[in-house]
C-alpha cells in the first residue's frame, strides 16, 4: 500500500512518529513552534507535544546550536532546524568543531546524537544569502553525516533513519522539494544512511546526483533516451558516508559520469567526487569526469539570471553529449 | 613528484625495447640497485635496476609493450605522490625511433604520429591492450578527437586485429602487418612477435631483400686439419673444437683479404680496418651474433676462449650491449648438424658470410690408389653489389689450403 504526499508531509510524518516513538527527541529552531515552521512542516506539533518539546528560538544560530550540542552531550535527541543552509555560517563553531568532534575529543565518553535539518537550493529567488547549497563545506567536516533525499519517500525515510543515528547528522533538504507530491509506502520504515540508489539504469553514461537535480537527471535522461543515449541515474541520497561501491559499480558499466548539483562549481562536493572517480576509477573512464554545477557567481537575485545559474534538464542533456561527443 | 623511470639505452644502435616482465609490482618497495623489470632489446634481454629508493607507484608501461629509448616505463617515489598524470605515451620519441610501419591505406587520420602523444581515455588505452589493438592507428571520435572505447572495440572488430584475445596472452601492441593471421586453424595459438625472435626477422628481411646474394659452396679436405687438432690435443692438452681452428684461419685469411671487409653505406663503400668476427650462435629465443673483435691479431688460444665465453654467455642472456655489434665478417656454423651446404644470409652490414658445413668421410684417389679422406663444404655468401665472384673465390681458394696445411695457419 502506498499513498500520494509532499515531501514536507513526508518529512513531518517522520519527524512525528519519532517524536511520539522517542520522548528524548525535541524540535527547536526559528519558528518551528507557534508558526509551525515556514515550510509548516511542524504544524501542530506545538499543541501535540507541548513547549518543553517543540522549542522557538530568537535568530541565534550559534546559541541555540550549542544549546543542543550540550543537550545531546548530555543524552537528549535534538532535531534542530535551520531556515535556510545559508545560516551554517553562524554556527559553525558548535556545529563543525564540537558536534562533529566531541566523540573524538572526549575519548569516546560522548556521543553527539543531533539531527540538523536545513532547508537549501536555489531557484526561489531568495538572493545571494539564502540560495546556497553548502555540501561541500558540511562533508568536508569529519565526524558529520551528511544526508540529501530528493523523493518524499526517502525524505521520510533518512530523517527517520538520522534521528535514530548515535551521531551528527545533517539533512539538506531542497526547498523546492518540500511541494512536490510523491508515493510513499504506508507506516514506519528507515532508509538506511550510506545506500545510494539507481533511480534509471543505463549504459553509455552515469549521472551521479543528490536532492532536487536527481529530477532534473530523470527528465534529461528520458530528452536522451529519445536520442538513443541511455544513461543511469544515479541517487546518492546519502553524501557522507557516501555508496562509494554503487559509484564504482555504475561508473565500471557506463565508463562515463557527470555529477550534477547546485553547488557553487569552486570547491563543490561534486568536485570533491569527481577527483576521487579520478583517482580510484581512473583506467574504468572513457572521458573526463565533468560537473555541471552552478557557476562562481553568488546567487542573483533577478530571476531571469538565477535561472542561469543552477544546471537545468537542458544543461545536463548538453553536458551528457559533450562528454559522449554526440 | 614521483621518479620517472625510462627505456635505457643500451648500444648506440637501440632505438627501442619490449618490456618482458615487470619484477616489482605497484605498490612494491624498491631500493636502489633493485631490479625492477626485464626489457628484450636487439636480441638480449637486460634487467633495468632503479636508481632510486622508494615505492613503485605506477606501472605506465605493460608487459609486451614496445618503448622508445627514453619512453616512460614507471614511476617510483613515496607512497601518495603525485605522478605525471598517467599518460602512458613516451615522453620522448626518438625521431629515428618512427618505424615508418607503412599506415594501411584505409587508416584516415591516426591520432598520433611518429610517437606523438596519443589523446586516448584511460578505459580505451586499457581496451587496446586487452584486444590487441594498435591505438597509434585509431582515429579517435571522443572530444578533440580523444580516442575511447567505441574506437577500440571497432578497430577491433574491423580488423582482424584479435583473432582470438584469449589465446594472446601478450598484449600486442601493433597488429601484424598483414591480415592473413586471421587465418587460424583449431588448435593454432598466436604468440606476438617480441624481443630476439623480431629483431631476427627485421634483420633478415632486410638482409634478404636488399642483397642481391651468390653462395659459393668449396670442398677443402679437413684430412690433415683434424689430424692436427689431435696433435693440439696431445701436445697441449687443450681440446680445440674445429671451429677454433676455422675461425683462426677465416681470421688470418681475411687480414690477406681486405676487399672482403667492406660495408654498404648508400652510395659510399665502407672499408672496414679491423677483423671482428661475428660468430653466429643458436638460442632456444632466436639468434645472436657475439663479436671477436681484432681476431687476426688474436692466438688460437685467444679465439678459442673468447669464442667459448661468449658462446656461453650468450646462451645465458649475459652478453653486454656492445658485444654483438661490430662484426666485418661472420662465420656460421652447422657442422654439427651434419648440414652438407647451405646458403647462410648476410649479417648486415658485413659483405659476405661463411657458412660451415659437417665434415664426413669421402673416398678420394690418391697417386691411383682410392683413399678415405675427410671433408668440409664452406658456403661463402656474398653481397654482389660489393663483391664479385672471382674475388670471393679467390678468398675461398686461399681459406682452403689454409685450412689444408694447417701448421700455417698458427704461422
Amino acid at each position: 500500500m502506498s499513498k500520494k504526499i509532499s515531501v514536507s508531509k513526508a518529512i513531518r510524518e517522520g519527524l512525528h512518529e519519532e517524536m511520539v516513538r522517542d520522548d528524548k527527541m525535541f524540535i527547536m529552531g526559528e519558528d518551528m513552534a507557534v508558526m509551525g515552521n515556514v515550510f509548516a512542516i511542524t504544524t501542530g506539533f506545538l499543541d501535540e507535544f507541548g513547549p518543553n518539546r517543540v522549542i522557538d528560538t530568537p535568530i541565534s544560530e550559534e546559541g541555540f546550536m550549542g544549546m543542543a550540542v550540550g543537550a545531546a552531550m548530555r543524552g537528549m535527541h535534538p532535531c534542530v532546524e535551520l531556515m535556510y543552509d545559508d545560516f551554517v555560517t553562524e554556527c559553525a563553531d558548535p556545529l563543525f568543531n564540537q558536534a562533529a568532534k566531541l566523540k573524538y575529543m572526549s575519548g569516546g565518553q560522548c556521543s553527539i546524537p543531533l539531527v540538523l535539518r536545513m532547508p537549501m537550493g536555489s531557484g526561489r529567488r531568495n538572493a545571494g544569502q539564502h540560495s546556497q547549497s553548502l555540501e561541500g563545506m558540511v562533508c568536508h567536516f569529519p565526524g558529520l553525516k551528511v544526508v540529501a533525499p530528493c523523493t518524499a519517500e526517502d525524505a521520510k525515510g533518512l530523517i527517520k533513519a538520522a534521528l535514530r543515528d548515535p551521531d551528527p547528522v545533517v539533512v539538506m533538504e531542497h526547498k523546492l522539494l518540500y511541494a512536490r507530491k510523491e508515493e510513499i509506502p504506508d507506516g514506519e520504515y528507515i532508509t538506511p544512511i550510506g545506500e545510494a540508489k539507481v533511480r534509471r539504469e543505463g549504459k553509455d553514461l552515469t549521472i551521479i546526483s543528490w536532492s532536487r537535480e536527481v529530477n532534473f537527471a530523470m527528465e534529461a535522461a528520458e530528452t536522451l533516451a529519445q536520442e538513443g543515449i541511455d544513461v543511469e541515474v544515479l541517487d546518492l541520497r546519502t553524501l557522507v558516508p557516501v555508496d562509494w561501491e554503487a559509484i564504482r559499480k555504475s561508473v565500471s558499466k557506463t565508463h562515463n559520469v557527470i555529477i550534477v548539483s547546485e553547488e557553487v562549481k569552486r570547491g563543490s562536493y561534486a568536485g570533491e567526487l569527481s577527483a576521487e572517480i579520478g583517482e580510484e576509477l581512473f583506467d574504468e573512464l572513457d572521458a573526463p569526469v565533468e560537473r555541471v554545477c552552478g557557476l562562481n557567481i553568488v546567487s542573483p537575485f533577478s530571476p531571469v539570471l538565477e535561472d542561469q545559474n543552477f544546471p537545468h534538464p537542458a544543461d545536463i542533456v548538453k553536458a551528457v553529449k559533450r562528454v559522449l561527443n554526440k | 613528484m614521483a621518479h620517472e623511470v625510462l627505456m635505457p639505452q643500451l648500444g648506440l644502435t637501440m632505438e627501442e625495447g619490449t618490456v618482458s616482465s615487470w619484477i616489482k609490482h605497484e605498490g612494491d618497495a624498491v631500493k636502489a640497485g633493485d631490479v625492477i623489470l626485464e626489457i628484450t632489446t636487439d636480441k638480449l634481454t637486460n634487467e633495468v635496476v632503479s636508481e632510486f629508493d622508494g615505492t613503485l607507484l605506477k606501472i605506465v608501461a605493460q608487459e609486451g609493450e614496445d618503448i622508445p629509448v627514453k619512453g616512460l616505463l614507471c614511476y617510483i617515489g613515496e607512497p601518495g605522490e603525485a605522478v605525471g598524470g598517467g599518460a602512458a605515451a613516451p615522453a620522448a620519441a626518438p625521431a629515428a625511433a618512427a618505424p615508418a610501419a607503412a599506415a594501411p591505406a584505409a587508416a584516415p587520420t591516426p591520432a598520433a604520429a611518429n610517437g606523438a602523444r596519443l589523446r586516448i581515455s584511460p578505459l580505451a588505452r586499457k581496451l587496446a591492450a586487452k584486444l590487441g589493438v594498435d591505438a597509434s592507428r585509431v582515429t579517435g571520435t571522443g572530444p578533440s578527437g580523444r580516442i575511447v572505447a567505441r574506437d577500440i572495440e571497432a578497430a577491433a572488430a574491423a580488423g582482424t586485429a584479435a583473432p582470438a584475445p584469449a589465446a594472446a596472452p601478450v598484449p600486442a601492441a601493433k597488429p601484424a602487418p598483414k591480415p592473413e593471421s586471421g587465418n587460424l586453424q583449431e588448435g593454432d595459438t598466436v604468440v606476438k612477435l617480441v624481443g630476439m625472435r623480431k629483431v631476427v626477422a627485421e634483420r633478415m628481411l632486410a638482409s634478404h631483400t636488399e642483397i642481391p646474394p651468390v653462395t659459393q659452396n668449396i670442398k677443402v679436405d679437413v684430412t690433415e686439419l683434424m689430424a692436427f687438432r689431435k696433435m693440439l690435443l696431445e701436445t697441449t692438452g687443450k681440446k680445440y673444437s674445429v671451429n677454433d681452428l676455422i675461425l683462426k684461419a677465416t681470421a688470418k685469411c681475411l687480414r690477406a683479404h681486405p676487399e672482403m671487409l667492406v660495408s654498404w653505406d648508400g652510395n659510399q663503400i665502407i672499408q672496414r680496418a679491423h677483423v671482428n668476427l661475428g660468430m653466429a650462435v643458436a638460442l632456444d629465443a632466436g639468434l645472436i651474433v657475439p663479436v671477436i673483435r681484432d681476431a687476426d691479431k688474436m692466438s688460437l688460444d685467444a679465439i678459442s676462449d673468447a669464442a667459448k665465453d661468449l658462446a656461453t654467455r650468450a646462451k645465458e642472456n649475459k652478453l653486454g650491449a656492445d658485444e654483438y655489434k661490430g662484426s666485418t665478417f661472420t662465420v656460421s656454423n652447422l657442422g654439427m648438424f651434419g648440414i652438407e651446404t647451405f646458403t647462410p644470409i648476410i649479417n648486415q652490414p658485413d659483405a659476405a658470410i661463411l657458412g660451415v658445413c659437417a665434415i664426413e668421410d669421402e673416398l678420394a684417389l690418391k697417386d691411383g690408389e682410392v683413399v678415405v679422406r675427410k671433408v668440409m663444404r664452406l658456403s661463402c655468401t656474398l653481397d654482389h653489389r660489393l663483391l664479385d665472384g672471382a674475388v670471393v673465390a679467390k678468398f675461398e681458394m686461399d681459406l682452403r689450403d689454409l685450412l689444408q696445411t694447417p701448421m700455417s695457419i698458427l704461422v
